[in-house]
């Protein structure tokens, strides 16, 4: 799933995902739009691995999709977090925050 | 199959609901137009902002692909692909898929019909506790006796060891007559103490089993059916406890039928033993013991039980019983030791499945491989445009695992059919239950698991020796003629193992096959031909005395000999080609005049009592002397034929004929007897040839002593008939039946036979083995021909330019048959000698199935490596021959 100049690593676009959902539902363009603004551009996620994420983690029920309107009254799917989604984002966030810190002090101990 | 797969296929789109491929679209074409929208805001002319948008989107197929490839029925799908796609290549290539089906439908079938056979037949357990199920014997180690039969005070003796056992029991077989059609009937029946139906954890399934008070003398006159007698003779009526049946002229009252497949002792009737316990006399010697052991006591704990027994007998009652003095009381497991008999050809057989069905998966190896290395470039071109590897191998395995159940399935339709024809080749008494025996559903798991299991192996090598890396060079080596150097020699150790396997199969097949003939062309010391036997028993309800058996027997021979069918007729007590060892009446004897012998030096005989005509209607030769007349009878002087080998043991260099020898203990007896004559003197009158007389032909013949039936008519209630006639079994039987019935209108007769049936079934164990294992080395070189022709024909096919090449460079054409006729040939060489050596190393277990043919024949060997080497070169000519006519031209073109 590389996109643009970061590589993701493996796991962090499902954190991404439920994060971008965490305060409201969105669509799938919304989702990939409001990453991108987050990480100031230096992910964007392209539908070829969005779409398959959104629809694993609804699949594993994490996400609910529904058909709303968008902001343009246009016909969109919406995806929001469900209880299982938000206790997982909670989980992962509290993973990645243990595995950035350490990342961290090992980068930062002199060799 | 491909509709079916479209079904399924939609089943998982409308199981994934909400995301349904409809929907994905809806999805998607929604995103586009949002993305559009957003470029439309952005200032873009209409046409740029949809083209930037399908850009983003970046190829609608591939999203929604790989939104698939993510969901959760995506391998199910893959799976259906490469099952279309196995079977389209199957289907392409007829003759593969035949050889390869065809090749695992022979090992799996053959594997699962032997498989079914060992185990509904012999492996099956016959009664829930049958490890702790035990027969007591007293045997003789010095004198080489075992003796199964015992007497009330024995039986006594052996009931109060409370210690090793949990039950204790006693048997006693015996044919019976019923009268429950308008005809008397002969059953076999048992005579069974209160404990004997109970202990083997088996309860009839109407009414109960034997009480203690009717297990006492003289106590009321019962009965219990098996449930086949229940069917044949009382047509299942709901009603029959109770009801009244007269068995031996005598009514007894039903108080049990048996459950179905109950069928212990071989009788269809049971009745109570009634066996006086309280008996002083120990030489009345006629019932089985048999035990089930106690809950953690092992065979030898309870031997040493039995050890201080038979040490008290010796103590105490060595003085008037000699045979005491070195005898010992032990166990013996009952089902091992029934089945102990076919245990070494069973062995033998499924080594031979076993080694066959190497054969098979080293073939279907060997045709994978091959194949495997044709599709080279296919594989190196789909790892080159991206497929994984792991897509491969899950593609190359299903495609392998589709042959293997396409093959594995007709194996089971195989066996369906072997099955009925492999039992038609047992004797029918020979395998317990054999009505029972029907495909196994784990013979068939077994033979399926080993056919998946080899097509998973195959069919792996060729996916893991692809190289995507080296596209270039795969393709440029000219696709079908790169040869992977894995698949190469992989194939030639394949052919040199199925070579070496099909030398030992012929080999051990040809030597048994070499014994099968040496055993039926054996001479069997009288003239089987045109010999007809049969049974007749004589209960003591309508025969009381001694006098009446004998009187009995004068009447109906002197009918019989006024038959114009019959050439002759005689009675024996000995039951011709149908006993076993166990069965025969054995008894001491000595030699009157000479010291009495060591008491484990006493000589003991195979007693038969026959009538004076038994002799010239069997046609056995008489070496000196005469045989019995009609006038000798009890009132006489005592009387004696003794055989060959009896006369070179006791006399030798001697004349036997005036000899005296005097009569000891009975040591077996099939008849319950008080009348063993002990103490008796017998005057030697004649020799007569060896002859056999025991089922088991392979037997040698013992000493065997002839005394005339007249003088014992008691020992005769249960005899054979011997007739020559030029007429059919069932003629003469009916003629026999019609006299016997005219004598006495209640009494049967049974087990009509002619003397070759006899002696064909006789030898059906080895009949049996000796069938299966030439049909498996018949397969086995089949399948050998098979892979070393699929091997060399391949070969011939990839290397066809480089045989252009050499051709048109100046090759003879004889010298490109000589390459290729010679690399088949080493390959059959080297098998050969492998294959030799392992028939020499394995000479000790093939003993064991051979008779009078030692396994280093070296005649059957080369004969047997001629042939492979033979039918090898005929398997290498057809596919060099087609290298040979190559026409360089077109072969260097072809590429």
């Amino acid at each position: 799933m590389p996109d643009s100049g970061l590589d993701l690593v493996p796991g962090t676009l499902e954190l991404l995902v439920l994060r971008a959902l965490a305060l409201r539902p969105l669509h799938g363009l919304g989702i990939s739009r409001r990453i991108e603004q987050a990480t100031a551009g230096t992910f964007s996620v392209k539908p070829g691995s969005l779409f398959p994420a959104l629809h694993r983690l609804e699949a594993e029920g994490y996400l609910k999709g529904a058909w709303g309107e968008s902001e343009n009254n246009r016909r969109a799917r919406f995806y929001r977090l469900t209880r299982a989604g938000e206790r997982r984002l909670e989980a992962e966030t509290r993973r990645w925050n243990r595995v950035a810190l350490a990342i961290g002090r090992a980068l930062a101990v002199e060799p | 199959m491909i509709p079916a797969l479209h079904r399924l296929r939609a089943l998982l789109r409308w199981r994934r609901g909400a995301n349904s491929e409809r929907d994905l679209d809806d999805e998607l074409r929604a995103h586009f137009e949002l993305l559009e929208a957003e470029h439309l805001a952005a200032g873009m002319e209409p046409e740029q902002a949809r083209r930037q948008a399908l850009i983003e989107l970046g190829g609608l197929a591939q999203v929604k692909e790989s939104v698939r490839a993510a969901g959760p029925g995506f391998w199910l799908e893959t799976l259906a692909q490469d099952l279309r796609f196995g079977a389209r290549l199957l289907r392409k290539s007829p003759g593969f898929a035949a050889a390869s089906i065809l090749t695992l439908a022979l090992g799996v079938g053959s594997m699962s019909t032997l498989l079914s056979i060992v185990y509904g037949g012999l492996w099956r357990p016959e009664v829930p506790n049958e490890r702790s199920w035990v027969a007591v014997i007293a045997s003789d180690p010095e004198r080489n006796l075992e003796s199964y039969r015992f007497s009330a005070a024995e039986v006594r003796d052996v009931l109060e060891q409370k210690r090793p056992f949990a039950a204790v029991g006693a048997v006693f077989g015996e044919p019976l007559t019923l009268h429950a059609a308008r005809y008397p009937e002969h059953v076999p029946g048992a005579r069974v103490s209160k404990d004997v139906i109970p202990m083997l954890g088996e309860q009839p399934m109407l009414g109960r089993s034997f009480s203690d008070d009717e297990d006492r003398p003289g106590g009321p006159r019962v009965a219990i059916l098996t449930a086949e007698l229940w069917e044949t003779a009382f047509a299942r009526d709901p009603q029959i406890l109770g009801k009244s049946i007269s068995i031996d002229g005598q009514d007894r009252t039903i108080i049990g039928v048996m459950p179905p497949r109950y069928g212990l002792w071989g009788a269809k009737v049971y009745l109570p033993l009634q066996l006086d316990l309280a008996s002083p006399d120990r030489g009345d010697r006629s019932v089985w013991i048999t035990a089930i052991l106690r809950e953690g006591v092992t065979e030898q704990e309870a031997d040493a039980s039995l050890a201080l027994v038979s040490q008290r007998w010796r103590e105490e009652h060595a003085a008037a019983y000699p045979e005491y003095a070195k005898q010992r009381l032990r166990t013996r497991n009952i089902m091992r030791w029934v089945r102990s008999g076919m245990t070494p050809a069973i062995h033998a057989l499924l080594g031979a499945v076993a080694l066959l069905l190497f054969i098979c998966s080293a073939n279907l190896s060997g045709l994978l491989l091959a194949r495997g290395s044709a599709r080279s470039r296919e594989l190196a071109v789909r790892l080159a445009l991206g497929a994984s590897r792991g897509r491969l191998v899950r593609q190359l395995l299903t495609e392998s695992v589709l042959l293997a159940v396409l093959g594995g399935g007709l194996g089971v339709l195989l066996s369906l059919a072997g099955i009925p024809i492999a039992l038609s080749l047992i004797p029918y008494d020979y395998v317990g239950g054999r009505q029972w025996i029907r495909l196994e559903p784990f013979a068939v798991a077994a033979a399926v698991a080993i056919s998946v299991l080899v097509g998973l192996a195959a069919g792996l090598a060729p996916a893991l020796s692809a190289r995507g890396d080296d596209l270039a060079g795969t393709i440029k080596q000219a696709g079908p003629r790169h040869r992977g150097m894995l698949g190469d020699s992989a194939r030639q150790v394949l052919i040199v193992c199925e070579v070496t396997i099909a030398v030992v199969l012929l080999a051990s097949a040809a030597l048994v096959l070499r014994s099968y003939r040496a055993l039926t062309s054996l001479d069997l010391g009288f003239r089987p031909e045109r010999l007809i036997t049969m049974a007749i028993d004589l209960p003591e309800a309508t025969h009381p005395s001694p006098k009446d058996v004998a009187a009995f027997h004068r009447a109906l021979l002197a009918r019989l000999k006024g038959l114009p069918a019959v050439d002759g007729a005689a009675i024996s007590t000995g039951r011709l080609m149908v006993d076993r060892v166990s069965d025969r009446t054995r008894q001491d004897f000595t030699v009157v005049g000479r010291a009495p012998p060591a008491a484990n030096a006493t000589p003991s005989a195979d007693v038969s009592l026959v009538t004076p005509d038994f002799f010239r209607v069997m046609g056995i030769p008489l070496l000196g002397g005469h045989t019995f007349s009609d006038a000798d009878d009890e009132s006489g002087t005592a009387f004696a034929v003794v055989n060959a080998t009896l006369a070179r043991e006791q006399w030798p260099g001697a004349d036997p004929i005036g000899q005296r020898i005097r009569l000891g203990n009975l040591t077996s007896s099939r008849a319950s007897t008080s009348l063993s004559q002990a103490g008796r003197e017998l005057i030697v009158i004649g020799v007569v040839a060896d002859s056999k007389q025991l089922r088991y032909v392979e037997v040698p013949v013992g000493p065997q002593l002839f005394l005339p039936i007249l003088q014992r008519p008691g020992l005769a209630r249960s005899v054979t008939l011997v007739l020559r006639s030029n007429a059919g079994p069932a003629r003469v039987a009916g003629e026999v039946r019609s006299a016997v019935l005219t004598l006495d209108p209640t009494q049967p007769i049974y087990a009509i036979s002619g003397m070759d049936t006899l002696i064909t079934d006789a030898f059906g164990p080895h009949r049996l083995t000796t069938a299966l294992l030439a049909f498996f080395a018949a397969l086995a070189l089949f399948l050998v021909v098979g892979g070393l022709y699929a091997m060399l024909a391949f070969e011939v096919v990839q290397r066809t330019p480089e045989i252009g090449l050499r051709l048109a460079i100046g090759a003879a054409p004889r010298d490109v048959l000589r390459l290729f006729v010679g690399r088949g040939l080493r390959l059959a060489l080297a098998g050969c000698a492998l294959g030799t050596l392992l028939v020499l190393a394995a000479a000790q277990l093939l003993q064991r199935l051979l008779y009078q043919v030692s396994p280093h024949d070296p005649g059957t060997l080369a004969a047997i490596l001629a042939l492979v080497l033979l039918v090898a070169v005929a398997a290498c000519v057809l596919p060099a021959r087609r290298a040979m006519r190559i026409d360089p031209m077109i072969a260097i073109r072809s590429d």
